[in-house]
């Protein structure tokens, strides 16, 4: 996971510049479509992905490297098909190719996008939870402070599990890995308390705030987008 | 600047503070001194009103932490032991414009005032850092920049130097005396009288919940801490 999260790093690119909300969407409709098309046409999503991935800065061999920590996933794909249906090899050969496909698209996503710009964006695209009730700054907050918390926690739990090393505790006992958990849990709600004070005393509020992260997605970002879907359709339906 | 008056606070069965009055000054220094559970902590978060007392009042420029919590939570800023506590946001800028963004301060006095603040703590370079990538000297500093952007005029310290190196802890020391000597007024809660010594004007001693000791700083003997229980 942190290959994919920790790789971005700013450029002055257009896709570094897209407005996040348009991105998200791009994202969100073009892989449904990829799932309805066929080889020549995955093809040649495939050539102009990696045009946009090389005018973003994106080296191709790290799409290309992508495909490595994912082989078990598509073995396992291929597998199933060639167990139970053998004469669709080809289709499970289709699959394998439109999941390399999603994955590099995540990763131009992820590699052009901070990971606070993507909250955001996502705060700004869920506004219909208000109907709901609920807060897309509490949601964006919540999810800001996930990605916040993920490596202190790991860091934590690798830290719990030296400690129990250290005094001769086997890693696969199942007695070691539920002290772990259990002491990983009981530190998460001490900290998720002091963290609830530190955001309390920053005077932390859903209504009346303003945005470092100017996300606002202008008719350039959205053209953008539409443009690149229509491309898509076009090729999905005529091509 | 801020009074208690009769304070009390508990925790289910267990009384953290008694009864407790005093005033703390516009531009004291206040060290606050105890031993593990004596009270400290409790009586920070009530100068801000994240905790609110059980009896009695607390007051900040007049203004009653039961009626004006958000208020005074501007004018009284806290620091807290862990940094990694208090950063909520990923990247360092986005972290210290988050109190910022509360108080819905417009983008451009927003940036000026986080460009000014990283500048006058001379960590301008870690602004588009990672806050995870950071020492927690520099996770210190910037969780106190968080605090000193929306400009309070107390800042309350909770242990803030027990999880620094001897040289972080110089640094977080030289910025706090930094900030008294620029007209702040300071509370700080710590178990090292050594080091608040250096600047403190006044120095409470709780007892557990009650004040042993509240007076001139210099009034602080080392038999004095003896007979609290606190290393001299």
């Amino acid at each position: 996971m942190p290959r994919f999260i920790g790789e971005y790093t700013y450029k002055d690119t257009l896709l570094h510049n897209l407005a996040p909300q348009a991105k998200i969407l791009m994202v969100v409709f073009a892989s449904a479509l990829l799932f309805l098309m066929e080889f020549s046409k995955l093809a040649f999503i495939l050539i102009i992905l990696c045009i946009a991935a090389k005018s973003a800065g994106i080296a191709i061999w790290k799409l290309g490297a992508l495909i490595r920590p994912f082989l078990a996933l598509y073995a396992m794909i291929l597998i199933f098909y060639f167990i139970f249906s053998p004469e669709k090899m080809a289709e499970g050969l289709l699959t394998v190719f439109r999941f390399i496909i999603l994955i590099m698209v995540s990763h131009v996503l992820l590699a052009t996008t901070s990971i606070s710009a993507l909250v955001r964006g996502f705060e700004s695209l869920a506004w219909p939870v208000k109907a709901f009730g609920a807060s897309p700054r509490t949601i964006s907050f919540m999810l800001s402070l996930t990605i916040r918390f993920i490596p202190v926690l790991f860091l934590e739990a690798d830290t719990i599990h030296q400690a129990q090393r250290s005094r001769c505790s086997q890693r696969r006992k199942l007695r070691s890995v539920s002290l772990l958990v259990a002491s990983v849990v009981q530190n998460t709600s001490a900290r998720a308390a002091a963290v609830a004070d530190a955001v309390a005393s920053r005077c932390y509020r859903t209504k009346g705030t303003t945005s470092i992260n100017s996300c606002r997605a202008e008719a350039k970002d959205w053209a953008i987008a539409a443009g690149t879907l229509a491309v898509m359709g076009f090729l999905l339906w005529y091509g | 600047m801020i009074t208690l008056k009769n304070v009390s606070f508990s925790y289910d069965e267990k009384q953290a503070l008694s009864n407790l009055s005093l005033t703390i000054r516009k531009n004291d220094y206040l060290m606050v001194l105890g031993r593990n559970g004596s009270g400290k902590s409790t009586f920070l978060k009530l100068l801000n009103g994240l905790l609110l007392p059980m009896a009695g009042d607390v007051r900040v420029e007049n203004l009653s932490t039961r009626l004006h919590g958000e208020e005074i939570r501007q004018k009284v800023g806290m620091v807290f032991q862990n940094p990694d506590d208090q950063l909520v946001a990923s990247i360092v800028r986005e972290d210290i414009a988050f109190g910022l963004e509360n108080l819905g301060v417009p983008l451009d006095e927003m940036q000026r005032r986080i460009a000014a603040i990283l500048s006058k703590m001379g960590i301008a370079h870690l602004s588009e850092q990672n806050v995870n990538t950071l020492s927690y000297g520099q996770k210190q500093l910037v969780a106190l920049c968080g605090v000193l952007v929306m400009q309070p005029s107390c800042i309350v310290f909770d242990e803030p130097t027990t999880m620094l190196d001897p040289l972080n802890r110089k640094n977080v020391m030289d910025m706090i005396i930094r900030l008294h000597t620029e007209g702040n007024t300071i509370v700080h809660a710590t178990n090292d009288p050594r080091e608040a010594r250096r600047g403190a004007t006044a120095a409470l001693i709780l007892d557990r919940g009650r004040a042993g000791f509240h007076g001139h700083a210099g009034k602080v003997t080392p038999s004095l801490l003896r007979r609290f229980g606190l290393n001299a």
